[in-house]
């Protein structure tokens, strides 16, 4: 091609390098958001609307069929729902809270402790009944989840962390 | 601009793209496209009749960039589906119904895989017309016509993943018609299928091959392909 | 090179390439169930009720167990909200629900494309899902396959379903799982059976227009295989296992239009109570066929042996077997002979049929053609079994694997079976069913059953087996007096056995022996509402004592003996007799001395049919013995239950 297209100098030429540049400035933008965008559809994408997990409301019971000062193991969930002595309900969550092994309910204590009943099998962690630590590596208790009463039934959401006033339910 | 150009002289830019800046004569020039990977698949001259639309209508190109497309597309889509009876068409219903974007990607894939197989075939007729395929191309003439039936058969096995009535029966057609093949085709059959019948070690198997080993095979012959025009004396 | 062309160009691609790529966001954002969830929260913040509103989102249920994902309640959102009876489709909540929607998901029962989340695609039939919602009218196909057999009240259509697929004999060419073959008549001897051919021919071509309740149904043959097979037919003279006739004794030729004669066999055809069953014309029972014109049809000599001995003709019928004597017999078949024909049947014309030379080989081959065999038994050479396709998993077939003809119905497969049982040729030319005359509900009964045979494995937590019936065959001479007697069609012994007449299981513990043993020599009816009364069946007085016998060893129940504390004294009787009529109101439903309601039995002379022992238990827990009674259970203290027996036991036969 001659070389006259590719550097115009004419007034028609003028023109023509101003077409060419709204062209490309139009093209430029258009690419551009479509590279920002299709990488927006694309993160949009990788998020799933819906999931295949277990629920985080479960149901307990009934009720009058739980002796005081037993425990219940949901293995799904990974939680204790217990019946204290006084007849009272709290859940605590197996999860440990040092590296997330599933602890173990022991009746009668472990490492000769016999208030150390729930314990930690992958780095030792020992708890008492109300989740407290009783020796490391855990720092923290472990979580209460909210209980609540429906009709005979207990309610129990994994998702909603209690403080240790409100984990008690009195039944 | 005077940052790019800065950064032209780093150590680093030098080190990656090996290329002095500012280009000033013409053997500047034509280093840069020497020693870029992604420019040189073009020879330092090119006649400009070459790379004209009306040439080539980038038919080469295009069915390229159709597979990078797949590429990504296709990444995206294994991350919703397992190659499992059970599983393979409800992760279909869901990336159509409740995954964001999911029958836009599905669909994209879909639609470029049929672009694909006709720019490639395009692609072809064009090379034939032009009589491209003449000495010294004739063996670059081979690799095309071997990425041809790469595609149609990265089309075929991906035709089995929805796991509908279409596609059972498609690769129930496709493996007896294998089994034509004389001596070894019963033996074929049975490895393609991992059985006598369809089942779940097929869907495996046709998805391996659909993700992992035909692309990988079709990703080298393109790169030799490309080499190939090169050193065959550019785009003719 | 044109470099403004290229850049145009290059323009042109960027803003399709944006065009294509704001079309997904853009799908997005304008789904249907984001319009439906706003709509949703709208709506509820009109009512006067308190409900949340919801989040916007896809929502879904999760069956892990069955392996379903059901995303209904994206748009249903009301499901199970009570609060919402009020509101507008698709906010409704479920009618009555017996299954806990959280554990059964809804396309378990439903069917439907659960994982869809667009109108089309979850409730009609498309092309990429062959279950499509299910109609109303056929969802208790869904309760039939996990409670098999399980005749629940509310599955009333899919119970009725499966007692008209055993009636019409369905399983006589089909195979399908858990029903009976029903008794159907052989045939062989039926050339000395039937009178005239003529009448086999009308009968082979249309057996509803003879005969209207008919269960034989029509298989459209045309007129020369009508009479090739009246001809073969009529060709088996003798009876199966070299059996002949007994003649007519004298008495009948003497007598037989004498009216005393005639009016002997009336009586006994009366006491025999054969209305229960055989109907004439139309009225009366539906077990056996209408006797109307049944004089026109069959030979009395044939009429006289299969009323003294019926299983000596067809050793698989459940008519029972009288004792009447040979004059008895004879006298019933005059009264049969003198009653019931056909007054409109055309003389005789006297010419004489000749049937074709290779009448028997085409007869045989159209026998087998329409698989006459899988109903009747006949003893000849070369009868095959030529059955219809395999039902066990009919609900389950696939859409490709059905052949449509040229009709024009939906796509399918309630659609096919509802169509291939009302009008079976109606998919092609070669098809063989024959055509069943049934009414709508019929049709939707039989489609619901076969609807619910599925191939679908569900888990074994899930079925609900009805207990298997443990088929007791009495032995010995019980068990021969049962046989004979067809007790077992009426009446029900642990569990298996008819539903007509109560269950015999405990009868002992329940009826005094000396009640019995008069109410088989004279049995009357004890319910005047029941249409279905116990027949006379002149059981002799030796059988009678060995089954009062058989009764008070084997059917008693040691539990319902009389209770200890129970003494009768006229303070009870008459505290009792208070408690029934003031505290209880018993007399709502059931009849003292012609007053009372009409719904329980009448306890007149109960003290002289019942045992002390049951009337107590009874009245503690109705429901424990009779799951479907009415009676209430009124949860009456022990000592009122003790004197309302005693004053039920009062009630005793005085003869004035």
């Amino acid at each position: 091609m001659e070389k006259k297209k590719l550097y115009p100098e004419n007034s028609n030429g003028k023109n023509k390098i101003n077409r060419r540049i709204f062209l490309t400035s139009i093209g430029n933008t258009a690419t551009g958001i479509v590279l920002l965008g299709s990488f927006g559809v694309t993160l949009e994408y990788l998020s799933p609307n819906v999931l295949l997990e277990i629920p985080k409301i479960f149901k307990v019971g009934p009720v009058n069929s739980i002796q005081p000062n037993s425990i219940i193991y949901e293995p799904e969930q990974r939680t204790f729902v217990i019946r204290d002595e006084q007849g009272y309900f709290y859940a605590l969550s197996a999860v440990c809270t040092h590296l997330g092994c599933t602890t173990k309910w022991n009746d009668s204590g472990a490492a000769g402790n016999p208030n150390a009943v729930i314990s930690c099998p992958c780095h030792g962690s020992l708890f008492n009944k109300r989740g407290e630590v009783i020796q490391g590596p855990a720092i923290r208790a472990l979580d209460k989840y909210r209980i609540q009463l429906e009709e005979d039934k207990l309610v129990i959401n994994t998702a909603e962390k209690v403080s240790e006033d409100e984990m008690i339910l009195k039944v | 601009m005077k940052i790019l150009n800065w950064l032209a002289q780093t150590k680093i830019w030098q080190s990656i793209f090996r290329t002095k800046l500012p280009i000033s004569t013409n053997l500047d020039k034509s280093l840069v496209i020497f020693n870029s990977l992604t420019l040189h698949i073009h020879p330092v001259k090119v006649r400009l009749r070459a790379i004209k639309f009306s040439y080539t209508f980038y038919l080469g190109m295009i069915s390229f960039f159709l597979f990078v497309l797949l590429i990504v597309t296709g990444i995206l889509l294994m991350l919703y589906y397992q190659p499992a009876i059970p599983h393979a068409y409800n992760n279909m219903k869901d990336l159509e119904f409740v995954v964001s974007n999911g029958s836009y990607l599905r669909n994209m894939h879909r639609w470029s895989a049929h672009l694909m197989v006709i720019t490639v075939f395009l692609h072809m007729l064009r090379v034939f017309y032009k009589g491209a395929y003449k000495p010294p191309r004739e063996f670059n003439w081979i690799i095309g016509i071997v990425l041809l039936i790469i595609t149609l058969l990265l089309s075929y096995t991906g035709y089995l993943l929805p796991y509908d009535q279409l596609s059972y029966w498609a690769v129930t057609v496709g493996t007896n018609i294998v089994q034509y093949i004389p001596i070894a085709g019963e033996k074929i059959r049975f490895l393609l299928l991992g059985g006598n019948e369809i089942g779940e070690y097929t869907l495996v198997r046709f998805y391996v091959l659909h993700c992992v080993i035909l692309p990988l095979f079709m990703v080298l012959l393109i790169a030799l392909h490309f080499w190939r025009i090169r050193k065959d004396g550019g785009l003719s | 090179m044109n470099l403004n062309r290229l850049k145009i160009l290059y323009a042109v691609i960027s803003i399709i390439f944006l065009l294509a790529l704001a079309v997904s966001p853009l799908k997005n954002y304008f789904k249907a169930w984001r319009n439906i969830q706003n709509n949703f929260n709208e709506t509820v913040e009109k009512l006067p009720q308190k409900v949340k509103p919801v989040s916007i989102g896809l929502k879904q249920i999760w069956v892990a167990d069955l392996d379903r994902i059901d995303r209904c309640t994206t748009c249903h959102l009301g499901i199970d909200n009570s609060k919402l009876e009020s509101a507008p489709q698709p906010f409704k909540p479920h009618s009555k629900i017996y299954h806990d929607i959280e554990k059964f998901g809804c396309t378990i029962c439903h069917e439907g494309q659960g994982l869809a989340t667009e109108y089309d695609a979850v409730h009609l039939p498309t092309e990429f899902w062959d279950r499509p919602l299910l109609p109303k009218k056929y969802i208790q196909s869904s309760c039939g396959k996990c409670h098999i057999n399980e005749k629940l009240n509310s599955t009333h259509l899919l119970n009725f379903g499966k007692e008209l697929i055993a009636d019409l004999n369905c399983t006589g060419c089909h195979n399908i799982p858990g029903i009976e073959k029903n008794f159907v008549p052989l045939l062989d001897g039926i050339g000395s059976k039937v009178i005239d051919r003529n009448w086999l021919v009308n009968w082979l071509k249309d057996p509803a227009k003879i005969q209207p309740d008919t269960k034989m149904p029509d298989f459209l043959l045309t007129d020369s295989e009508v009479e090739t097979l009246a001809d073969f037919l009529m060709s088996f003279k003798s009876f199966r296992n070299g059996i002949t006739l007994d003649a007519l004794p004298d008495v009948y030729y003497k007598n037989k239009d004498e009216e005393d004669f005639i009016m002997l066999g009336q009586t006994r055809f009366r006491e025999a109570r054969c209305i229960s069953c055989h109907a004439i014309e139309g009225k009366g029972g539906k077990l056996a066929p209408d006797l109307f014109k049944t004089a026109s049809k069959i030979k009395d000599t044939w009429i006289y042996n299969y009323v003294k001995n019926p299983k000596k003709l067809q050793p698989e019928v459940e008519m029972p077997q009288y004792g009447f004597s040979d004059e008895e017999a004879a006298a019933i078949t005059a009264y049969i002979e003198s009653e019931f024909v056909d007054w409109d049947d055309e003389e005789e014309t006297g010419s004489v049929h000749t049937p074709l030379a290779d009448f028997y080989e085409k007869g045989l081959a159209l026998f087998n053609k329409y698989n006459c065999g899988g109903c009747h038994q006949l003893s000849a050479k070369g009868i095959n079994q030529n059955a219809g396709p395999d039902l066990s998993e009919i609900g389950s077939k696939k859409i490709y694997q059905i052949d449509w003809g040229k009709t024009n119905v939906t796509h399918t497969v309630y659609d096919y079976i509802e169509t291939k049982v009302r009008s079976p040729r109606e998919f092609g030319g070669n098809t063989r069913m024959p055509k069943y005359n049934l009414t709508e509900r019929k049709v939707e009964a039989i489609t619901t059953y076969l609807l619910s045979l599925k191939e679908e494995k569900l888990p074994v937590n899930f079925i609900h087996p009805a207990d298997k019936k443990t088929e007791s065959s009495l032995q010995g001479k019980v068990g021969k007096i049962f046989d004979r007697y067809a007790c077992l069609k009426c009446h029900s012994l642990n569990d298996s056995g008819g539903s007509i007449a109560p269950d015999l299981t405990i009868v002992s513990s329940q009826l005094n022996t000396d009640w019995l043993r008069a109410y088989f020599k004279i049995p009357f009816t004890i319910r005047p509402i029941v249409e279905e009364r116990m027949p006379n069946l002149f059981i002799s007085n030796e059988e009678i004592e060995i089954l009062l016998n058989y009764f008070n060893t084997v059917l008693l129940d040691d539990n319902l003996s009389t209770p200890i504390n129970w003494a009768v004294d006229k303070k009870s009787e008459e505290r009792g007799a208070s408690l029934f009529y003031e505290r209880y109101g018993c007399q709502s439903c059931h009849i003292i001395e012609g007053k009372g309601g009409y719904v329980g039995p009448p306890l007149d002379e109960a003290g002289s049919r019942l045992k002390p022992g049951w009337i107590y238990n009874w009245l503690m827990n109705p429901q424990k013995f009779k799951p479907e009674t009415i009676e209430p259970r009124t949860e009456m203290p022990e000592q009122d239950a003790l004197d309302i027996t005693a004053f039920i036991m009062s009630l005793k036969k005085t003869d004035k």
